[in-house]
């Protein structure tokens, strides 16, 4: 009949879409100007919940990509119906590989086997260091008090990225993007409601012990 | 995916009834119905600019008209169809009625009842503004000929 598989399966974005983009837009940036620091993202309750992703990398996505920014969902995700989702509500095109992403989403538990798409991701070049790739990652583990130290910029001494269950080769990836700067990926850590960052200005060090959790 | 050549033309037609039918109009005649079912807004009302484009004599190159006011909204209705309203200027209810009837137009349960009930009214009422604004208009159409010399002879 009249309707294509597109239109049915639309589904409702944020209730109020200026304020509860503001919102989500105001939290991100304070998690990715602290890095490790761990930001509660107002409650969405009409946002549709899709295979394996977090309300929160829904929420960020629909409050950051718009027509200039591809989005590209990788193993462990509804890609069709992510790309047909936020294509309805942000306009944003689904990018057709990993060089084109502007938003890349994937399942942090399996960076392994989605390595060789990481490697493919834009870094920015020398002139536009702002043409990379932002990563937003389901994590297994977010806010467990665990995960590796960090200190730099917008770090008052040391922090913790208390995120757990990812491979030690994503943690090595890390090191080398963070070597790369000023050019390289940007991290997301999604779970639930919650989420921290990783900017590239940062250099993921050691696993914290028990007991290293600074209090905050 | 199967897409009835036919329907479609018919839904862009009740769509532009939709959209340019009179607000208030619009609004007394959906409240006539009954039995509706509930629906969801999926994308709320929104106002923004759309740029309009044209063809000098619907062939040449396309160029940019202008910018004009749009408000559009999506709903779905309950174990439905999704619906689209799209109406110029900045009435919020206008978009979201158009896109709630859009909804009910392609389900069958209900497109006879808003067909008759809604849109043939409309339409109708268009017809007759454009019948009486074209009368009105031909009232005062000048017809060009060459008037007969007059002599100029005393009468």
């Amino acid at each position: 009949m009249l309707e294509s598989r597109t239109q049915n399966a639309l589904k409702p974005g944020f209730d109020d879409p200026v304020r509860d983009s503001q919102r989500v837009f105001r939290a991100v940036l304070a998690a990715m100007s602290r890095p490790g620091k761990i930001v509660e993202l107002p409650e969405s309750p009409a946002l549709p919940a899709f295979d394996g992703l977090p309300q929160s990398a829904l929420a960020a996505l629909l409050a950051l990509a718009d027509l200039e920014t591809p989005v590209l969902a990788l193993s462990g995700m509804d890609a069709a119906g992510l790309a047909d989702y936020l294509g309805f509500h942000c306009g944003c095109p689904a990018a057709n590989g990993p060089e084109e992403a502007a938003f890349i989403l994937v399942d942090g538990a399996r960076f392994e086997e989605n390595s060789p798409e990481f490697a493919r991701l834009p870094r920015g070049d020398a002139l536009y260091p702002d043409r990379s790739a932002t990563v937003v990652m389901a994590v297994p583990g977010l806010g467990g008090g665990f995960g590796p130290l960090l200190h730099g910029p917008g770090i008052n001494g040391e922090a913790v990225l208390e995120v757990e269950g990812l491979p030690e080769s994503f943690w090595e990836f890390a090191r080398n993007n963070a070597d790369l700067y000023p050019l390289g990926l940007d991290f997301i850590f999604t779970r639930g409601s919650r989420l921290a960052c990783l900017p590239r200005s940062i250099r993921p060090g050691a696993m914290s012990r028990l007991g290293d959790a600074p209090c905050t | 995916m199967h897409v009835d050549k036919n329907l479609l033309a018919q839904r862009a037609k009740w769509m532009g009834t939709l959209a340019k039918a009179a607000p208030d109009e619009l609004r007394s005649a959906a409240r006539r119905l009954t039995g509706l079912p509930g629906y969801e807004a999926l994308r709320k009302p929104e106002t923004g600019l759309v740029m309009v484009r044209g063809r000098m004599g619907g062939t040449g190159r396309a160029f940019n008209l202008g910018e004009m006011t749009m408000t559009r909204c999506a709903v779905r209705v309950e174990n439905g169809h999704a619906g689209f309203g799209y109406v110029a200027g900045r009435n919020a209810w206008h978009a979201e009625l158009a896109a709630y009837l859009d909804a009910l137009l392609q389900d069958e349960r209900f497109r006879e009842d808003v067909m008759s009930g809604v849109i043939a009214p409309l339409e109708e009422r268009r017809n007759q503004d454009r019948a009486l604004r074209r009368a009105e208009t031909l009232a005062t159409k000048v017809d060009f000929f060459t008037m007969v010399r007059g002599e100029d002879n005393d009468a």
